[in-house]
């Protein structure tokens, strides 16, 4: 059964952290250019579990428009082949994609500009980083690397410069940049939803696709039968910013959907048609890989939308607390508009540790993606 | 056993069938030397004896399939061919069935009135006799069918003191390899009876972690409040101690003990080999004669064996360690160097 598609513009609802100020209209555009760009400057970038090498862009230039672009991809290069821990359980986080920016400004000026809300947000305080060779947050445990450059140093870097972008942006439909299908949106969401009400998961495999197969199966039949032309903006985005925030996640999730499908597509074999129930396999072996870079994308996301981790004294007070007192205190943390921390932007590995309850949230999504992808292409 | 590693292929199964038959040599001798002896002289036979022909001649066949089925047993064993291990179990109990069915068919009860009885007794002699193997099978299927029992499972038999390695499953035995270098040969059916843990989901990492279960008695001697000076000190930043305290915590008058076991259970939340979940505890047990007993009941993420005695020690050498750092004393009864050393 087809939906029909929908396009929206929900980036208009963006506001200032702590406020309910919108941005200027320029910076909303840049939010559209640079997603659109950035999505088609992927394209054809995919590293599959196990592959050596990393992903190096060099944007030349700090303008605002220079600037959300960086953000994009910090929001997009999420890549299959991140290891965290290497199989003898050391830290070794490998293959992080780094994005250099070449800028003419002085240290405190470039950090001051990525740490605005409408660029960066919270994202330097975990992130790798450097600034004209000064190295920042050396063992930051995310899968990405931003460097501030004087000059490109890295000849084989693919580039990026505002004459690209101004092109791409003449080449195209205005409609097609500044407006975006929410389906696939809508039914992460529901994917979402779904993965909230699964709280029984067995657990004698904690990182095993197995668990997920009757949740998967429900999801289907969920997809199979919306017909329903629902909206991902509703009329509680005008005063929720909870809301703004959860719907603008999932678009920026499921913009990564197609990327991380190349990367799998990569590993079937070739030579003859694979049976879905083949293909299925192929997702399942990569489920820790997806479920890994899903939640750095997350975690990177989340610090980009002005969440930050939680300081020692929270990580204290929270572990002291216990069933209603601890959710109510996590939540008021979550909540809080002018500075909301959220518990679960840690490493992988930490997840695993100190929530693994939720691990079931990327994963349970990553299987999903081929069904939403195979829906929304009916 | 085949020992040709071409025969043990695991992708040439008519191969590796062909060569259990070849092993079983005499077995299919006998069998054609029964048909023969079917064909050729069941004209000059009485009824009873062709009976008794045709019995052989089953039990023969039905011999020859389940050796021939163990046999693909023991190399689908060294191979780890989980689903091929239970067909071929499945196969012998479908060979046993066939020939209790062949065998009163040939009998032929209807028409054989005063068999009727004897064959009731024998059958009932037979199941009680036969019962452990009965329920072997039906546990052999059900654990197989539910995925419970591997190859290479880690499974502790806690009241036949076993603990070991899974090497082999069949219809009615599961052998073990222990830790202590022996083997166990436990029926099928007793890991039904008796309750069997299966710990190789844990060992693989697959679960929250492994469980740790430490307790620490502190001599209560040294159990008192801590000084302003010692506040000043952990506040002052010494051994890192304020970061794993709240403000709260670190104030006038509390006991030693006491922010002893908050540090302890934050430094612990903080580790990256200790989970937070299922469940962490530091925690008093009763007082005893020996001192205050401070239990650690936590899972480490590091499941392997090696790796879990390895941080588990770690940690216990991190306990024993800030427990200086407290004025704190693990309590150790007096020896005999001890009272020597008094009576100077």
């Amino acid at each position: 059964m087809k939906a029909a598609v929908l396009r929206e513009r929900p980036f208009e609802f963006l506001r200032r952290k702590g406020s309910l100020e919108a941005y200027p209209e320029q910076t909303v555009a840049n939010w559209y250019i640079a997603r659109a760009y950035v999505l088609d400057f992927l394209k054809d970038v995919a590293f599959i579990p196990g592959m050596p090498g990393s992903l190096h862009v060099v944007v030349e230039g700090d303008s605002p428009l220079l600037l959300a672009v960086v953000r994009h991809l910090a929001l997009y290069s999420h890549f299959l082949n991140f290891v965290e821990y290497d199989r003898f359980g050391n830290r070794v986080c490998s293959n992080r994609s780094v994005i250099t920016v070449i800028s003419s400004r002085d240290e405190a000026g470039i950090i001051a500009e990525l740490e605005k809300d409408e660029n960066l947000g919270n994202l330097l305080q975990v992130c790798r980083y450097s600034v004209f060779g000064k190295l920042y947050n050396e063992d930051s445990y995310l899968d990405l690397e931003i460097e501030v450059a004087t000059e490109q140093g890295d000849a084989a870097a693919m580039k990026i410069t505002e004459a690209d972008v101004n092109a791409f942006v003449a080449a195209r439909h205005a409609d097609e940049i500044f407006s975006i299908d929410t389906r696939k949106a809508l039914y992460a969401g529901h994917a979402y939803v779904l993965g909230g009400v699964i709280d029984n998961l067995p657990h004698e495999d904690i990182f095993g696709a197995g668990r997920y197969v009757q949740a998967l199966d429900t999801f289907r039949y969920l997809l199979f039968n919306d017909t329903q032309d629902r909206t991902l903006v509703t009329p509680a985005w005008e005063s929720n910013i909870v809301a703004v925030r959860n719907g603008i996640s999932d678009i920026m999730c499921t913009d990564c959907f197609e990327l991380r499908e190349k990367a799998v597509v990569k590993q079937y074999p070739s030579g003859r048609r694979l049976s879905e129930k083949e293909r299925r396999t192929v997702w399942e072996q990569n489920n820790f890989a997806l479920s890994l870079s899903e939640h750095n994308r997350w975690v990177v996301e989340k610090l980009i939308m002005g969440f930050r981790p939680y300081v020692a004294s929270e990580s204290n007070k929270y572990d002291t607390l216990f069933s209603a007192e601890k959710r109510a205190f996590c939540n008021q943390l979550k909540k809080s508009p002018a500075d909301p921390a959220h518990l679960d932007i840690c490493s992988y590995w930490d997840l695993r540790r100190t929530d693994p309850d939720n691990l079931k949230y990327d994963s349970f999504l990553m299987l999903a993606i081929p069904l939403i992808l195979g829906k929304v292409r009916q | 056993m085949g020992k040709n590693k071409k025969n043990m292929s695991p992708d040439r199964l008519s191969r590796q069938i062909w060569k259990a038959v070849l092993k079983n040599w005499l077995w299919s001798v006998c069998v054609v030397l029964a048909v023969l002896a079917l064909v050729f002289l069941s004209d000059n036979m009485s009824d009873n004896w062709i009976k008794v022909l045709k019995l052989v001649l089953l039990s023969l066949c039905v011999g020859n399939v389940i050796a021939v089925c163990n046999n693909l047993t023991d190399i689908n064993s060294l191979l780890r061919k989980e689903h091929r291990i239970t067909w071929c179990q499945i196969c012998v109990l479908i060979a046993a069935g066939v020939w209790i069915i062949g065998a009163i068919l040939i009998v032929n009860i209807s028409t054989s009135q005063q068999l009727t009885i004897p064959l009731g007794i024998a059958g009932s002699v037979l199941a009680w006799i036969f019962q452990d193997k009965i329920k072997g099978a039906a546990a052999f299927i059900h654990y197989r069918r539910h995925n419970l029992l591997n190859i290479g499972d880690w499974i502790k038999v806690p009241a036949d003191n076993v603990d070991g390695v899974v090497k082999k499953v069949t219809l009615t035995n599961v052998t073990l390899y222990n830790w202590d270098t022996t083997t166990s040969t436990i029926p099928i059916n007793r890991l039904q009876a008796e309750h069997f843990i299966n710990l190789q989901n844990m060992s693989d990492g697959k679960t929250y972690g492994r469980n740790m279960e430490v307790t620490f008695t502190l001599d209560a001697e040294k159990i008192r409040p801590v000084t302003e000076e010692e506040l000043a000190r952990f506040e002052s930043g010494e051994h890192d101690i304020a970061r794993f305290l709240q403000e709260e915590d670190i104030r006038p008058g509390v006991l030693n003990a006491e922010l002893f076991r908050l540090y302890l259970y934050h430094w612990l939340l903080n580790d990256s080999h200790v989970s937070q979940l299922p469940r962490l505890f530091v925690h008093w047990t009763e007082h005893k004669d020996t001192g205050m007993a401070l239990e650690v009941y936590a899972f480490l993420t590091d499941s392997n064996w090696s790796c879990f005695e390895w941080q588990k020690s770690r940690i216990i050498e991190h306990v024993m360690t800030s427990m200086n750092w407290f004025d704190l004393r693990l309590y150790q009864s007096p020896s005999a160097y001890n009272f020597e050393n008094m009576m100077k």
